[in-house]
């Protein structure tokens, strides 16, 4: 048995890996020497703690997405003094706002609120702006505000330094100053249902665009402003590190900070000719939608007299269009407190507690006012760069099971950690960023790594101290990798099999974390995060020895064609978690036995389910757990299923959700136990205002949901076309379930009584009556018509009994039939075409004014074919649905 | 909108359930609404009005949904 050192940073492939002081750099350059029984550990980073006094703002439900239209505004030229009237806004002081869509203009100027700001609670019904300076006096309304509290850490002091494009500009004019044959505009984007957005931070991009005959130099420059919007001078004497993000929309894009391109510089003047410090933008490889962040640690303290910023264009290469947003300073990566744009931020709770996740960052932003620096997370797919506060944001990140209390308010204080991945270029040696799906050797697994069989298996293992040559693990330690662009694989294994593979994280990638053919593995503390599929694991099988991973802040976190999870009694538990992405758990083709212990999906973002199970036929989870997706979103619920005939689950349980449990096309789900929980929707606590769950269960055309032991729904269920089935199902909700297209809700110890019956239809409901009964034993079925469309000729009907008829001989068919008044009718019927010789449809009903007396109706019909005919109970309108239906004793014989 | 109660029933935990008639002869329509004993008729129409808003809301959501099933995904407003 062999242990293998690799250092994906100060590693070196001309080392033999074979001990700690001396790892390999790359996983390929081990080539195939591990195998059975051997281990490999990769040098990783020990969590940083952030701040011991982070506030995270207790939230639930849809705080991300949900928008508010603004009230009335008083403009005030005084800092932090303009006036938001909003009756009941819920809103306490300190926390962060986002406007957007406000079109007033003050005084003819063009300051505008629109953006991102915390809040001064001015009494229930008005708050001021913080650090806000209106350009003049005067009053305004329009456009909206998002709550911003489910996203984001609010840390103690100066984390960060403002240096440019952040905040509150001058004025909307106010923008880079240009050189000849350059541009500079301050770039807004309104599209809230769009991608490809051109701020991030707050309202604007600083657009800079470079026209074929610049040639090289200053193309721009930017003199710094204070928080008051007057010219500063920034003293970062404290700080060692330069973070922004560039959005390049056209131009050519270079790879690597060797080949050179464009770089932006501190500068010690005033009009970005004395550069002291320069950072090289590279971008490669990534989409024109996409803000890449570009990071640089200078490892020592930064210049105290910094006055502007430029852009400057070092090697020529033609028009080119850049977007530069947020440029900040902070401290050294993978130092405690450091914090930039390619920083992972997180609880480093790891396997307790249900919160291993470890966040991307959108925007950092150091508030004067209160002496905060406001860490914005991520809220979905980062690629793609979706307007900020829309349809299509998530409802926010996940925290659980720290002490956050699920109520409204206030703000919890705790311990919030960092990891600085390692980026693939600076970091891991990687010649330039990728520019393809493709993956990378540096951290490839491939099945050069593989185990021999499910009793000799190799271990692979993230989170090593180099420090120490590898010889402990970090406490929640873990290996990350950054691939900066959104493009590429990040951690990836590839036929990898027989493996124990734990605590690494991919993050900025397409494929942030990616495997496929690993069969007999056990994975746990594996993450992705920030990109298209954070997780994509395909055709990996067997698992042995359990699961935990999680994926966040992407578009799909995706498992397809994995099989036979539950083929082996050694599987262990497995536990699948999801947040912050459209569909945070997504499993296509995962059949054969496909079963785990647990799935966490949470906050999904824009259209998609949490949790989306499609062509998965015997699909199981023994316990699924989610929700915070409701109105604007959540079209699809906690659990979207489709085409998957045969799944099942122990216990659902969802929260604050749209719809709950989501069946369709063809899909049959059947769960143990079902709770569906709504806290409260209300904009005075804090919450958005709009109701946080709407169907407890929602079940289209040939699908079909069963509760088989009970449960509780906080709301009412919706069968479209499909059939629900519930057993013990308390229903504390007020109004009544919602049915279309034919579909029936079957209760059985119905709203938790024992006993109680009731199936519901579109048009009525049928209950059991034991005190009106034509004999006095059993019961009789009650029918109470709710709608005049139940006529005649579409009653509510009901398959009674199949009775097995020769040909040719005449049948008698009859009931007995009680009613209460002449407003209903009911009784027996036989479709036409139930057998030859049938051609129209027979029925048996009160045919005179009878009321509370019953009487026997009779039918009789002659088919011309022995067969199995199905008679059906009927009950109709006439004029008064105060009236009841009863029918008893069904009787049947054949000449 | 006033409605008018047509039946009752004890329900689950204490509370009763109302069937309320919301539309008349001949396109009669009621449903059951389930709350406290004793409930005032002013109440009962507050339920029924949020409830019959909230299908009619859905309803239309399902409709917009369906029509916009095939548009890109930028294109889709729901």
């Amino acid at each position: 048995m062999a242990t293998y050192f690799v250092d994906y940073k100060n590693g070196n492939d001309a080392n033999n890996g074979t001990v700690g002081s001396s790892p390999k750099r790359t996983i390929a350059s081990l080539g195939s020497s591990p195998t059975g029984g051997d281990e490999i550990r990769v040098a990783g980073q020990e969590p940083k703690l952030l701040n011991a006094s982070c506030k995270i703002w207790n939230w639930f439900g849809d705080a991300g997405r949900s928008n508010t239209s603004l009230g009335s505004v008083t403009y005030s030229t005084t800092q932090g003094e303009t006036n938001v009237y909003q009756t009941n806004h819920g809103l306490q002081t300190g926390e962060t706002i986002g406007i957007y869509k406000n079109t007033t203009q003050i005084n003819s100027q063009t300051g505008t609120i629109n953006g991102a700001w915390e809040v001064t609670r001015n009494g229930a019904d008005n708050f001021k702006l913080k650090g806000y300076i209106a350009p003049g006096t005067g009053s305004g309304s329009g456009g909206y505000y998002n709550r911003l509290k489910s996203r984001l850490i609010m840390v103690p002091g100066k984390a960060v330094e403002n240096i440019a494009a952040c905040g509150q500009r001058p004025t909307q004019t106010s923008t880079w100053t240009a050189s000849t044959n350059v541009t500079c505009t301050l770039e807004t984007f309104t599209a809230d249902w769009s991608s490809g957005c051109t701020w991030f931070e707050h309202q604007y991009g600083d657009k800079i665009s470079i026209a074929g005959g610049f040639g090289t130099g200053k193309a721009a420059y930017w003199r710094c402003t204070d928080s008051d919007l007057s010219a500063t001078t920034k003293d970062l004497s404290s700080f060692q590190t330069v973070s922004f993000k560039v959005q390049q929309k056209s131009g050519t894009k270079l790879n690597s900070p060797t080949t050179g391109n464009v770089s932006l510089r501190l500068c010690t003047d005033t009009t970005g000719d004395t550069s002291v410090h320069t950072i090289p933008i590279y971008n490669g490889g990534s989409s024109n939608e996409a803000w890449i962040p570009i990071v640089k640690d200078f490892g020592t303290n930064l210049n105290s007299s910094i006055n502007s910023v430029a852009l400057y264009v070092d090697t020529d290469q033609g028009a080119q269009d850049f977007s530069i947003g947020n440029i900040i300073a902070t401290k050294s990566r993978f130092t405690a407190g450091g914090v930039n744009h390619q920083t992972l931020v997180g609880l480093k709770t790891c396997h307790a507690y249900k919160a291993p996740y470890w966040y991307g960052i959108d925007s950092l932003f150091y508030n004067e006012d209160q002496n905060e620096t406001r860490v914005l997370l991520e809220y979905r797919n980062p690629q793609q760069s979706y307007f900020p506060y829309s349809y299509y944001t998530s409802g926010g990140i996940r925290w659980a099971g720290v002490g956050i209390a699920r109520t409204t308010w206030p703000a919890t204080t705790l311990n919030m950690w960092t990891v600085d991945p390692y980026d693939c270029v600076t970091d891991m040696g990687r010649s330039e960023l990728p520019t393809s799906s493709g993956h990378y050797n540096g951290a490839y697994f491939t099945n050069n790594v593989s185990g021999i069989s499910s009793t000799n298996r190799i271990t692979i293992s993230g989170g090593w101290d180099a420090s120490n040559n590898m010889g402990t693990q970090f406490t929640h330690g873990i290996t990350a990798t950054s691939n900066r662009n959104y493009n590429g694989y990040g951690v990836y294994f590839g036929s990898c099999s027989y493996a124990e593979i734990s605590n690494m994280v991919g993050c900025h990638a397409y494929y942030p974390f990616g495997a496929s053919s690993g069969n007999w593995n056990s994975w746990h503390n594996l993450g992705g995060v920030c990109g298209y599929y954070p997780i994509y694991l395909n055709s990996c099988n067997n698992v042995k020895g359990g699961c935990y991973i999680w994926g966040a802040q992407g578009y799909y976190s995706q498992y397809s064609s994995c099989r036979y999870w539950g083929h082996t009694q050694h599987t262990g538990i497995t536990t699948i978690m999801g947040c912050t992405c459209q569909y945070n758990v997504y499993f296509s083709s995962c059949n054969q036995d496909f079963r785990i212990s647990e799935c966490d999906a949470w906050q999904e973002g824009g259209s998609g389910p949490n949790l989306y199970v499609t062509s998965s036929d015997g699909w199981h989870c023994d316990r699924i757990d989610g929700g915070d997706d409701v109105y604007g979103g959540g079209q699809y619920g906690l659990i979207y299923t489709s085409s998957s005939p045969n799944i099942s689950c122990g216990i659902v349980t969802c929260w604050n959700s749209y719809y709950g449990v989501f069946q369709a096309n063809q899909s049959h789900m059947i769960c143990d136990y079902a709770y569906n929980y709504e806290e409260d929707p209300t904009r005075g606590n804090g919450s958005p205002g709009n109701n946080n769950s709407y169907y407890s269960s929602y079940v289209q055309q040939a699908s079909s949901l069963k509760v088989v032991q009970g449960g509780t729904f906080k709301r009412k269920s919706y069968a479209y076309g499909g059939d629900i089935y519930l057993n013990n199902v308390v229903e504390d909700y007020t109004d009544t379930d919602q049915i279309n297209n034919q579909g029936r809700i079957f209760k059985k110890n119905a709203d938790g009584v024992s006993g109680a019956y009731e199936t519901v239809y579109q048009y009525g409901k049928v209950l059991p009556e034991s005190s009106i009964r034509h004999t006095a034993s059993g019961v009789s079925w009650k029918i109470d018509v709710t709608n005049s469309s139940a006529s005649i000729s579409s009653p509510v009907e009901w398959m009674l009994s199949k009775i097995i008829c020769n040909a040719n001989a005449q049948v008698t068919a009859s009931i007995w039939v009680y009613r209460d008044g002449t407003g209903v009718n009911g009784g027996i019927r036989i479709k036409n075409g139930a057998a030859a010789g049938i051609t129209a449809d027979v029925s048996a009903v009160i045919s005179d004014t009878t009321i509370n007396s019953w009487v026997q109706c009779t039918m009789t019909f002659t088919p011309t074919e022995a067969g199995a005919l199905d008679i059906y109970a009927i009950g109709y309108y006439v004029s008064d649905q105060s009236h009841n239906v009863y029918l008893d004793d069904f009787s049947v014989t054949q000449a | 909108m006033a409605y008018e109660t047509i039946k009752t029933e004890p329900a689950a935990r204490g509370l009763v359930r109302y069937k309320v008639r919301y539309s008349e002869y001949p396109d009669e329509q009621s449903m059951w609404v389930k709350t406290v004993s004793g409930a005032s008729q002013s109440d009962l129409d507050a339920i029924v009005d949020e409830c019959i808003t909230q299908n009619n809301e859905e309803e239309e959501k399902i409709r917009k949904k369906e029509l916009e099933m095939y548009m890109p995904i930028e294109a889709r407003t729901i």
